[in-house]
């Protein structure tokens, strides 16, 4: 009898014991009164894709910046293959191996698509690229000397990932990359996602889009208010009342 | 005659604005700051070129490769000392505003106390007589002047767009967010474009004490007005846009200067108003999209 296929974005059972690619251990943050995250943990393994759903200001990008560097945490830990990484600048963070995509992407505008990319693979993580051509694996070979301002928000966020890609990461933050794109558009999104996951490129993928996240994650951890409220598949999230409530209210 | 001399001036002294200039927009460029000490430095420039002459009878234009390594270290210290307690302030734009005046305010008293207030100047045959150019005298002071400020314009521009730190700034310029994110220590090349934005307004010194005539230590004030139009009418933020400032802003002085001489001090101002008014982000920037 054939194997069931495995579910998008599910790694491979890890060894007993094995380090997690990502750990984010009881991250809290604060901005002045204001508590935007409070405790939150996960752990990734290498290739798997995980969820990250809630209502708007329920902490998704926050945590997102609080990975990648752009934020310091007030409390808590981010690990990387086991190395703290915790409150590391941006550029540091990258070069360790975790980079992200921007919800907005701001592409170096005056740089053409083919310099966005050197620029990435250059400062990156010189020492472990992916083995794939950035601009080709996202389709826009054929842009690579246009101006990065010059080319439609659909190929700005793929340029964006591009970036991201060029620097050699071993796991990806990817912010509403779905956001504004067209069906066709959030298809083949969704296929380059798969592909990295299959690679073995762990990805936290933060958006409002469930259908396509359904297609890219196994597993979801849905925010509330800066907390984790579930942790499970997607199609349990949809059916938790809690979650139901967050979203629709009571 | 008047045409073709006033043409002559104005490109001349296009280039020599955009000289003076780029330093102030390449720090704007990446760090979205105005230094208002910016003439000050050129001033201080300045003053070096007229001390090798007058009191060592120097070259006066070995003041240029004498200033830049000071100048270089200065603004680079000067960024460090500065722009992260800038950025860790809640109004980041006005404490920078409130700090350069400061330091322009500094700079102004100590030129004050080491050479007084009186205009220091060199003698505008420091190079020779005038130069005949397509029929027209033109003195020989402006003709090197503007004519050095091309090779200094060139080695900035290789260093943007065809060095590796070059494409580095360029990519902090665009978006710093995204810049850090491929992997760019943008404090780094931050610091070092700060540096490079006040040995190029020093270096620039040792040609303004020439083409303005002379200087004073409050000289300072009026350039960085002067720089900021040029910037303003090229585009902020794009080194470029820089040169194209300097040239319309030259041509435009001249000419007025040349046939209506009261308006000269009005008229590239009133460009620069226009172009605000048409084209808000410069002659060379992007187009402002609402998303």
């Amino acid at each position: 009898m054939p194997e069931a296929a495995p579910a998008p974005g599910a790694a491979a059972p890890p060894p007993a014991g094995a380090t997690p690619v990502l750990e984010v251990r009881e991250v809290t943050k604060e901005f002045g009164a204001f508590t935007a995250l409070d405790g939150v943990s996960l752990s990734l393994q290498p290739g798997q894709a995980l969820g990250l759903v809630g209502p708007n200001g329920s902490g998704k990008t926050t945590l997102i910046n609080v990975m990648s560097g752009v934020h310091a945490a007030t409390r808590g830990r981010v690990l990387l293959r086991g190395e703290e990484i915790t409150g590391l600048a941006p550029h540091r963070v990258c070069r360790r191996g975790m980079n992200r995509t921007f919800q907005i992407p701001r592409p170096l505008g005056p740089l053409t698509a083919e310099e966005n990319v050197a620029v990435a693979r250059r400062h990156g993580r010189p020492s472990r690229h992916l083995d794939v051509d950035p601009l080709g694996f996202v389709g826009l070979e054929k842009f690579a000397s246009r101006p990065a301002s010059g080319l439609t928000t659909g190929q700005q966020k793929r340029l964006d990932l591009a970036r991201a890609i060029a620097t050699g990461p071993e796991v990806l933050l990817v912010d509403e990359l779905g956001a504004g794109l067209s069906p066709a558009e959030l298809e083949h999104v969704g296929e380059l996602l798969r592909g990295l996951s299959a690679m073995g490129v762990a990805l936290v993928v933060v958006e409002h889009l469930l259908g396509f996240l359904e297609a890219v994650v196994a597993s979801v951890v849905v925010l509330d208010a800066g907390r984790p409220l579930f942790v499970g598949s997607l199609r349990d999230a949809v059916a938790d009342p809690r979650v139901i409530e967050v979203f629709l209210g009571k | 005659m008047l045409f073709g001399y006033a043409l002559i001036a104005g490109v001349l002294f296009g280039l020599f604005y955009a000289f003076m200039s780029t330093g102030l927009n390449l720090l704007f460029g990446v760090l979205r700051l105005v230094n208002l000490a910016h003439g000050d430095i050129v001033v201080f420039g300045a003053y070096v070129a007229y001390s090798l002459s007058s009191m060592a009878g120097l070259n006066p234009l070995l003041a240029i490769p004498i200033t830049i390594v000071p100048a270089l270290a200065f603004g680079v210290l000067l960024y460090y000392g500065t722009v992260p307690r800038l950025n860790r302030s809640q109004d980041t734009e006005m404490a920078s505003l409130i700090l350069f005046f400061g330091v322009s305010q500094v700079l102004e008293a100590v030129a004050t106390f080491a050479y007084g207030n009186n205009q220091a100047s060199l003698s505008p045959t420091t190079f020779g007589g005038p130069i005949n150019i397509l029929g027209e005298h033109v003195p020989a002071t402006w003709v090197v002047c503007g004519l050095l400020s091309i090779p200094a314009l060139v080695v900035l521009f290789v260093y943007l767009y065809r060095s590796r730190l070059g494409m580095a700034t360029r990519a902090v310029m665009a978006s710093r967010e995204e810049a850090a994110a491929a992997g760019i220590n943008t404090r780094r090349v931050a610091a070092l474009a700060f540096g490079i934005g006040v040995a190029f307004a020093a270096a620039s010194g040792a040609l303004t004490i020439f083409m303005l005539g002379g200087v004073n230590p409050s000289t300072g004030s009026e350039l960085v007005l002067t720089a900021f139009t040029v910037v303003v009418i090229g585009s902020l933020g794009n080194p470029i846009g820089t040169v194209v400032g300097g040239l319309l802003y030259g041509l435009v002085f001249t000419f007025t200067k040349t046939y209506s001489p009261s308006w000269a001090d009005i008229v590239p101002y009133l460009l620069m108003l226009v172009v605000l008014l048409v084209r808000p982000t410069g002659i060379l920037g992007r187009r402002v999209r609402s998303a």
